[in-house]
């Protein structure tokens, strides 16, 4: 008998509208991962209880003739992405209770095709980490080994796929967070190009760089996934127009490599690794050159300017007054203090207020001015290298995954994990991270992942690339 | 190999000698500034709680001070923004009602269509 839960997405498809396997048959089996497993992962924060209705609707639509990429295909929810009539809390108190009005565009688009929504996954509250242990309901474990964190802030949507708990998963990803999941899980996770995904139902963290994302076992699922949910909406006027003209697929590319950036601080058995896949790259015909980039280095700092800056803004809506968690304090404003202190969770609190700081009319030039400055200069230098580079690799993360509780208490710590994929975000530019190689730590062959990034509208580049690289391996 | 200009390696450094390298002095942020700020964010934050966020935030400002750093000449670079405003017609895109109900039932306290909220003047 196949392994449903081992199929890709495009295998699933011929099946069914083969009539090989019907949508409640595969729901079921990734069902069943993820009843078992979940106590253990945590990577689920609520499995619908509708999923096998909706399998069977899809079975319907199939039998009638009908077949989209994602039509009966089971997937799982970052816990920020609104979904009419259903719970969505961005792993936050705040919001426990809170039921969606009204369906995120990308989930319209999932719905459209008949795509089987599975539940919703863990996260960093309001996406704020990189391991998923800054959620209100407790961490979610790396399926790889469960003493160690799965990355965040999508951990859950990581897990979900990494333990065949759901066929691909969406996410979003403001520094990281769909790429470094899927790096320290052993998956394939796509940061589309800014703009090229609606964000209409996305919870907003940091709105000049967040963009959804998907996470998958395959090169070819992640790219099934990105089409569907990519295209402008006009309820979200950052969207790119659809007669933007996309980056072609070409036969050979050349790929730099920002040496400067990479000669320590990296876990030595990890550069291996990345440099294995270079070799790959070379040995499959395409060119790979150094490159200098001096304002690589302004990144981390840049990012952890804007980022908490957007933070205080986008969060000043959890009043307790209108939706939400509510707490009575002494007086009307202590209403909103006392909602807030309690509700928002340590991490956001902490962005908030680096957020009031560097926002504040003392301290404005000295950082977000400057940071804003050093945006646009990033930017510059990134697309005079894209000039003559098709695509930038770099690892994904500079180690593999670490233990829980290791750099909890350590903040900054936690936001060095962002060193190399928080340049995609300042710049807008697309960026993929892919599973290349593994590291033993106790014992445990735990996953690496190697990153590439493209100009604007270079999806096609990362994902042949990426298939490149994984092939013989996914 | 250029170990100044170093990034990570600066951040490795940086990790490790802050415990010793900071002193009261060089503090970039005090306790009261925390408490000011969670004013001014309307953030209750406990008094327990204010020293291990100075702490925390003290480190994190050090950091990202490294933007002082950065020096190049910028004046111009501003001539295309990326970010610019899109325009539309202000009109109803909703049936009136459509969302009423929905929205009524996440609000903490009602009474009939009415949101509660306490006494502003």
């Amino acid at each position: 008998m196949i392994e449903l839960t081992a199929l890709t997405i495009q295998e699933a498809r011929k099946k069914l509208d083969k009539g090989e396997i019907t949508s409640v048959e595969l729901t079921e089996a990734f069902l069943k991962n993820a009843k078992e497993k979940n106590d253990t992962l945590n990577a689920f924060l609520e499995i619908f209880d509708d999923v096998l209705e909706q399998a069977k609707e899809a079975d319907k639509r199939i039998a009638n003739g009908e077949s989209y990429p994602l039509l009966g295909i089971p997937i799982a929810l970052k816990d920020n992405l609104l979904v009419q009539g259903r719970k969505v809390s961005s792993a936050s108190k705040i919001l426990e209770n809170y039921t969606a009005t009204y369906d995120a565009t990308v989930i319209t688009k999932c719905k459209e095709e008949g795509a089987v929504l599975l539940g919703r996954t863990n996260m960093d509250e309001f996406a704020m980490g990189t391991s998923t242990e800054n959620s209100a309901f407790g961490p979610t474990r790396n399926p790889i080994d469960p003493t160690r964190v799965p990355g965040g802030s999508s951990g859950g949507s990581a897990v979900a796929v990494a333990a065949k708990m759901a066929m691909c998963a969406l996410g979003s990803d403001t520094g990281g967070s769909v790429r470094q999941p899927a790096a320290l899980c052993g998956i394939v996770g796509i940061k589309p190009t800014y703009g090229s995904v609606s964000r209409y139902g996305l919870m907003a963290m940091g709105s000049s760089l967040d963009v959804v994302g998907s996470l998958a076992k395959t090169v070819d699922d992640a790219e099934i996934l990105f089409e569907t949910i990519r295209g402008w909406d006009k309820m979200d006027s950052t969207t790119i127009p659809n007669e933007r003209k996309r980056i072609e697929k070409k036969d050979t590319y050349v790929i730099g490599v920002p040496r400067d950036f990479l000669t320590t601080g990296i876990d030595p058995d990890a550069l291996v690794e990345f440099e294995n896949a270079l070799t790959k790259l070379k040995n499959e015909g395409h060119t790979v050159v150094d490159i200098e980039l001096p304002t690589l280095k302004y990144s981390l700092a840049t990012y952890y300017i804007i980022c908490p800056a957007e933070v205080s803004t986008n969060m000043a809506r959890f009043d307790g007054v209108r939706y939400g968690f509510h707490k009575d304090g002494v007086d009307r404003i202590d209403d909103y203090r006392q909602s807030r202190g309690a509700g928002f969770g340590k991490e956001v609190r902490r962005r908030i207020l680096l957020g009031t700081y560097v926002l504040s009319s003392g301290y404005y030039d000295a950082f977000y001015n400057k940071a804003m400055q050093a945006r646009d200069l990033i930017r510059k230098d990134v697309f005079e290298v894209f000039k003559k580079v098709d695509a930038i690799a770099t690892p994904t993360t500079t180690s593999p995954a670490f233990k829980i509780g290791e750099k909890s208490n350590d903040p900054l710590a936690l936001y060095l994990e962002d060193i190399f994929t928080v340049s995609a975000n300042i710049i807008g530019t697309p960026a993929i991270s892919v599973p290349f190689g593994t590291v033993v730590r106790d014992g445990v062959a735990l996953p690496l992942g190697f990153q590439l990034m493209a100009p604007d509208l270079g999806e096609t580049t990362l994902f042949t690339l990426g298939n490149i690289l994984t092939k013989n391996i996914l | 190999m250029n170990f100044i200009n170093f990034p990570l390696y600066e951040l490795f450094t940086f990790l490790w000698n802050r415990e010793s390298s900071r002193g009261i002095v060089n503090s970039m942020i005090h306790r009261d500034e925390v408490k000011k700020l969670a004013e001014l964010a309307l953030l209750a934050v406990d008094d327990s709680e204010l020293d291990t966020l100075t702490k925390e935030m003290d480190s994190i400002l050090e950091y990202i001070s490294e933007i002082n750093t950065f020096t190049a000449d910028i004046k111009n670079e501003r001539k295309k923004p990326l970010l610019y405003n899109v325009m539309r017609e202000d009109e109803v895109i909703h049936k009136e009602g459509e969302y009423t109900e929905r929205i009524l039932k996440e609000m903490p306290s009602t009474d009939g269509k009415y949101l509660n909220v306490k006494k502003i003047l």
